[in-house]
């Protein structure tokens, strides 16, 4: 609105109008990432990923061994963070757990995003796709996520299937108007009416010109949701329907330890650090990704 | 007349800090005087530091800004030293201020009386009545009609010029020594922009506010200010009474930007005078005058030593050093150059009554046609230029033209076959015959490709050659655009208002179109610009044998890049005729109303009808 | 405003149908069958079978679907299958237990989601910024089953100022129903007034980067007065929205602290109905639940349109 204008004050020009020493511009991504704040986001949430992947050479149990000492504190010879109430390792239950949360997520949460986004070109095609795509979104977020999540488990039946639908399902709405608003902002620019002009198809003008611009809050919502998907993977095993015991994973193991909290608060104290380490580096990854993209 | 000094601004330097944590000085040892109710202007281009300096006054810098040095003494006390308290009753009660756009600068939420109403309060009216009373007297003295019942309205429900009329009078609320209007008319319509710098003179006289404004428009100078300060590169080049100023121009910038600015009076077909080269980087800004590098006259000792701002005669300084010692006029600029082309050809785009009505969400912008009955056509190596004010239906005639909207009703023929609906095969090969230039270059390219994309993409959807013919193509274009072909590899954000037309230009090139419809492509440019990006444009006409359509508010360069004329008025075209005919013998009075209305760089005492105009208002 | 809210009406309306489909369809989906968990392992054929044509589910299921809606319409609820009692009972007890906690979790979100956005965007103490990112970086990044029995063990067991577990409904004895309520409701109000706060904060800074507050500042209005009356009312209306979608997570979230804090409210009653195949209960209360979130969302956009002249006055 201001731009035509803007051009003519002298009010001071952002540095990024004028020529830089540097020829080619880096990507915002770029620049995002390598700031303090991201760099210990990312070294926080690389040091849990690893540790999962890693987790059958670093762990010296099985996650569901029974050593027969219960609730043993951190330092116990071989085991390093103590047992559980059950007499299993518990280093080995984080490092597992970690294991089970990540290959949930990480099917959950871009399955969900996908899905999304995949209704929101469906409604960028045609006003009536766009109100029917509109009132699914609707329907969706009107369910209350833990209610549908016992709904679910009580047709599937606990296990990893249930969780993964509903976290999919809770992110199925936020991509998809996410995505939807981005694409109906870009649309109006001009960038795109020139892209058409210049003899650009439907498809071409939308994969070329439109996505690329509306991309950037979904990329700094896929790390938000992976820290949601984290907490509903942890209220449903804490309710009692998430994966099925005695698999671990990080929220079963920290549900587990709620009980013994006052009398052994080492039990919850490695799962707990984890967790929130996880979520930690995940919300410094995306408010770093956020400034960069806002400026 | 006891002229009295009412603020004194000493040395004045300014820096920002780029986010890479470099300096950018974008004021630099800035000195003058404002007498009290004195109408001063502050002109120059992008990048000259004129905003810089008026937001420095009252400490208004954004961001990063700060003063690095100087004074800023109203009547004796230093502002570039005071505190928050001080500034605050500085501010609205001693320096009122009205920004740029008039669209942004009102508070959405809150009423044009509540505006009114919050200054009043800040500086100490307690009483709520008398508050209301004065609001509706300051609405009344600006000129929003039926002030009671407006002064409850919100902004949305004001056009753009009575936006202003209420900005302006919120800045005199408090009833200010100093009214600092920072481009106030820049966002506006010419007839608009002639109210508003009326009023503002009325006011100017009647309450004694010294003005002083801040614009890149020499015309609005003319029409507004007594005296004139230029700045360029961040410094002060030339200060004088702007009579003296516009016809005797001493620094060879102020020169350059006045023979850079279209006449009126110019006949159709002459080139327009640019000063080559583009402003300064402030961030690589050494010693020596910072116009050197584009300066005519540029003499060694020039890109040795900062020229200080020198007296030369009587009440005008120049920061040149040649110029002290020049007794002779600077050398006129070179007389207008003829544009070479070959005359029309036969017909290329004919329209006839092409309507369009815009499918608003609300019931407000219902019903109203953006175009409502448009018939012109077009010639081979014809330039049609279309001139009109904001919502007149221009920027939707050129997107109806391009095909980037369909028109409602009436019929578009290229070369005399029908494509109003073409077939989405038809719409492609009309595609490749008519293309577009826009008016933004900051919005018309997309951020996230590199100038070589962007220039191949119409390559790529019209199937144009393979990847390396299309490299060569790209080189080729950007060339023909006057661009480097090195430049392929980077992205929009690091260049310049004019350079990214060019790649603009360069891009509506890329599959050989014989239509080329510029919507607007000279607004947003400076004028020491526009002149390079229409001459590259009439070039391109005479070398590519392009019919052209040349959209513009500025009659003036319409008039002389223009064969045929055509005036538009709420979607309909009012007057058309070859350019000369419309500008000397206008027939609609819309058309007078125009060019009545357009600013130009001439002193008041050389234009008969203005002195009518003051002397009726004394 | 009126034709605002009229356009607003069908497509809530809408969603609600869909719904109450949505709903009937996955209880049907739920395997195992009602009537025989209500006869017991040990009955015979024919006692399922009566017990079937007695609930009405030997109907098919469209004219099962028709039925419930009937009788919703009607207003009778019917009896429950398996829980015992009326329905309606049982959903009006679970409703009143989670309004309390929501509402009160909402005021909490309120205060200190306000409290946050202001001091993050506005504090000059670098100590308090510190503090209030601190502060809202935890409560994200605690999940809140931690943060619920990490309330209880500083509260109720460390300093035993405020009990555990359980609620004391709130007309009979109000102080007594607010140290009840307490602990539950801010766990269930931690991080929805992160969210809020940090969003508030972003649109306080981005107001506060708007032209027209350069041009208030130009005209001396004191800084407290750009924040609370120029600032803050345009950065209210996406507040509301989100605020809007919180009460949703707010419902959602209920469903574990109520089971951390004994909490006898819907969300309990949905566990113990699915548990117990009780169609009627689990209908009607997932259907009131997404009822009570259209209602909001319509709220939400009722408070936007007068929020912002531009929409009150289209």
């Amino acid at each position: 609105m201001t731009q035509t204008t803007d051009l003519l004050t002298a009010a001071p020009p952002p540095a990024a109008r004028k020529p830089r020493a540097t020829p080619r511009s880096r990507h915002p991504y770029r620049t995002a990432l390598s700031t303090a704040r991201a760099r210990t986001g990312l070294v926080l949430v690389g040091l849990v990923v690893l540790a999962g992947l890693l987790a059958p050479l670093l762990a010296g149990h099985g996650p569901t061994d029974q050593s027969g000492q219960s609730l043993a504190g951190p330092g116990t010879p071989g085991h390093l963070l103590g047992t559980d109430d059950l007499g299993r390792d518990l280093l080995s239950r984080v490092l597992y757990g970690i294991r089970t949360d990540l290959g949930i997520i990480a099917v959950a949460v871009p399955a969900g995003a996908a899905l999304g986004c995949l209704l929101a070109l469906v409604a960028a095609a045609h006003p009536v796709a766009d109100t029917v795509v509109q009132r699914v979104f609707d329907l969706l977020l009107a369910f209350p996520g833990l209610i549908l999540a016992l709904a679910v488990t009580a047709i599937l039946g606990p296990g990893r299937i249930p969780v993964v639908l509903v976290i999919a399902l809770a992110e199925v709405p936020v991509f998809g108007r996410l995505l939807r608003g981005g694409v109906l902002v870009q649309r109006e620019r001009e960038y795109v009416t020139a892209a058409r002009v210049g003899g650009g198809s439907g498809s071409r003008v939308l994969v070329r010109h439109i996505l690329p611009n509306a991309a950037d809050p979904l990329v700094v919502q896929i790390a938000v949701s992976l820290t949601v998907a984290v907490f509903i993977e942890g209220a449903m095993s804490f309710l009692g329907v998430g994966v099925r015991p005695p698999q671990p994973t990080l929220g079963a193991v920290l549900s587990q330890s709620m009980p013994y909290l006052a009398q052994a608060p080492q039990f919850a104290a490695g799962p707990l650090i984890t967790v929130t380490a996880l979520v930690l580096g995940l919300s410094l990854i995306a408010e770093a990704l956020n400034r960069e993209i806002r400026r | 007349m006891t002229a009295q000094e009412l603020l004194e601004v000493r040395d004045l330097g300014v820096e920002f800090t780029a986010p890479d944590g470099s300096p950018l000085r974008a004021v630099r040892g800035v000195s003058f005087t404002l007498r009290r109710g004195e109408t001063l202007a502050v002109v120059g281009e992008s990048g000259s530091g004129k905003s810089t300096t008026a937001l420095a006054l009252n400490r208004m810098l954004p961001g990063t800004g700060h003063i690095t040095g100087g004074t800023v003494r109203l009547e004796g006390r230093d502002l570039a030293t005071a505190d928050d308290a001080e500034l605050r009753a500085v501010r609205g009660a001693r320096i009122g201020m009205v920004f740029q756009d008039p669209m942004t600068a009102l508070n959405p939420v809150l009423t044009a009386g509540r505006h009114i109403d919050e200054v009043l309060r800040a500086h100490g009216n307690r009483d709520k009545a008398a508050r209301r009373a004065r609001t509706v007297e300051l609405l009344d003295r600006v000129g929003i009609p039926d002030p009671h019942r407006r002064a409850d309205d919100y902004p949305h429900q004001f056009s753009g010029g009575q936006r202003q009329r209420i900005l302006i009078a919120t800045a005199l609320a408090a009833e200010p020594d100093i009214l600092l209007a920072d481009e106030p008319t820049t966002a506006l319509d010419a007839t608009v922009q002639d109210q508003i710098l009326t009023l503002l003179g009325d006011l100017n006289r009647e309450t004694g506010t010294a003005l002083v404004l801040i614009t890149h428009n020499m015309g609005v100078v003319a029409r507004a200010c007594e005296r004139v300060l230029v700045m360029y590169g961040g410094t002060v080049v030339e200060d004088g009474p702007t009579a003296e100023v516009l016809t005797r121009p001493r620094h060879p910038y102020t020169a350059g930007l006045l023979a850079a600015v279209p006449r009126l009076a110019t006949p159709s077909g002459t080139r327009l005078t640019g000063i080559p080269g583009s402003p300064p980087d402030l961030t690589l800004l050494g010693d020596g005058c910072a116009f050197a590098d584009r300066c005519t006259l540029v003499e060694d000792r020039c890109r040795n030593a900062t020229p200080p701002l020198a007296r030369v005669t009587g009440d005008v300084r120049v920061a040149c050093l040649p110029a002290a010692g020049r007794t002779e006029p600077l050398p006129a600029p070179a007389p207008p150059a003829r544009i070479d082309r070959p005359a029309p050809g036969a017909v290329v785009l004919e329209a006839d009554g092409l309507t369009k009505t815009y499918g608003g969400r609300g019931a407000r912008k219902r019903g109203v046609p953006a175009l409502d009955g448009v018939s012109l056509t077009l010639a081979e190596g014809e330039t049609l230029g279309i001139v009109g004010e904001s919502g007149s239906g221009k920027s939707t005639l050129a997107r109806v033209l391009a095909h980037a909207h369909t028109a409602d009703g009436g019929t578009l023929r290229l070369r005399g076959e029908d494509v109003t609906r073409p077939s989405r095969r038809a719409l492609h090969a009309v595609r490749r015959q008519v293309q577009m230039v826009f008016q933004d270059p900051y919005a018309s390219l997309n951020p996230r490709m590199t100038v070589g994309e962007i220039v191949a993409e119409p390559l790529i959807a019209f199937g144009i050659g393979d990847r390396d013919a299309r490299r060569e193509r790209v080189a080729e274009l950007l060339v023909l655009a006057g661009l480097d072909p090195a430049v392929a590899g980077r992205h929009p954000r690091s260049f310049s208002g004019g350079q990214r037309q060019r790649i603009g230009i360069a891009r509506a090139l890329a599959p050989a179109p014989s239509v080329l419809i510029c919507d607007e492509p000279v607004s947003a440019l400076d004028v020491s610009v526009q002149a390079q990006i229409v001459g590259l444009l009439t070039d391109l006409q005479r070398d590519l044998g392009l019919s052209l359509v040349f959209i513009a508010h500025d009659l003036a360069v319409v008039r002389q890049v223009s064969h045929r004329i055509a005036v538009m008025h709420r979607g309909r075209i009012v007057e058309t005729g070859t350019a000369d005919e419309v500008c000397d013998r206008p027939r609609d009075p819309y058309t007078r109303a125009l060019l009545a209305a357009a600013p130009e760089p001439v002193p008041p005492a050389a234009r008969p009808e203005r002195v009518e105009k003051t002397r009726a208002l004394a | 405003m009126r034709s605002y809210l009229l356009r607003r009406l069908p497509s809530a309306l809408l969603v609600l149908v869909a719904a109450s489909f949505v709903i009937f369809t996955i209880l049907r989906l739920v395997p195992g069958d009602p009537a025989t968990a209500l006869a017991g392992p040990d009955a015979d054929a024919a006692t399922v079978a009566a017990i079937r044509e007695r609930l009405g589910l030997d109907a098919p299921l469209l004219s099962q679907y028709a039925h419930w809606i009937g009788s919703l319409l009607k207003g009778d609820l019917g009896p429950s299958y398996a829980i015992g009692g009326q329905t309606a009972d049982l959903i009006g007890d679970g409703l009143g237990a989670t309004t309390e906690l929501t509402v009160a979790a909402l005021l909490f979100v309120i205060v200190l989601g306000t409290a946050f956005g202001v001091l993050g965007a506005t504090s000059r103490s670098r100590w308090l910024t510190g503090a209030v990112r601190v502060v809202t970086t935890a409560a994200l990044a605690v999940p809140p089953f931690v943060s619920g029995v990490l309330l209880v063990l500083v509260f109720a067991v460390a300093l035993p100022v405020l009990p555990p577990g359980g609620r004391v409904a709130f007309l009979t004895a109000p102080d007594l129903a607010a140290q009840y309520l307490v602990l539950p409701a801010l766990c269930l109000a931690l991080p929805s007034a992160a969210v809020l706060g940090r969003y508030l904060k972003d649109g306080i800074e981005r107001g506060l980067a708007e032209d027209y507050i350069r041009t208030a500042t130009a005209a001396g209005i004191p800084p407290r007065r750009l924040l609370w009356r120029h600032t803050l009312p345009n950065a209210l209306p996406p507040v509301v929205t989100l605020l809007g979608m919180q009460v949703g997570n707010l419902l959602g979230g209920a469903v574990l602290v109520e089971a951390i804090f004994a909490w006898p409210g819907l969300g309990q009653l949905a566990e113990q109905g699915l548990q117990r195949r009780d169609y009627p209960v689990v209908q009607d209360l997932l259907l009131l639940l997404v009822a009570v979130f259209v209602l909001v969302q319509l709220l939400t956009d009722l408070v936007y349109a007068w929020l912002d002249p531009r929409i009150r006055w289209e």
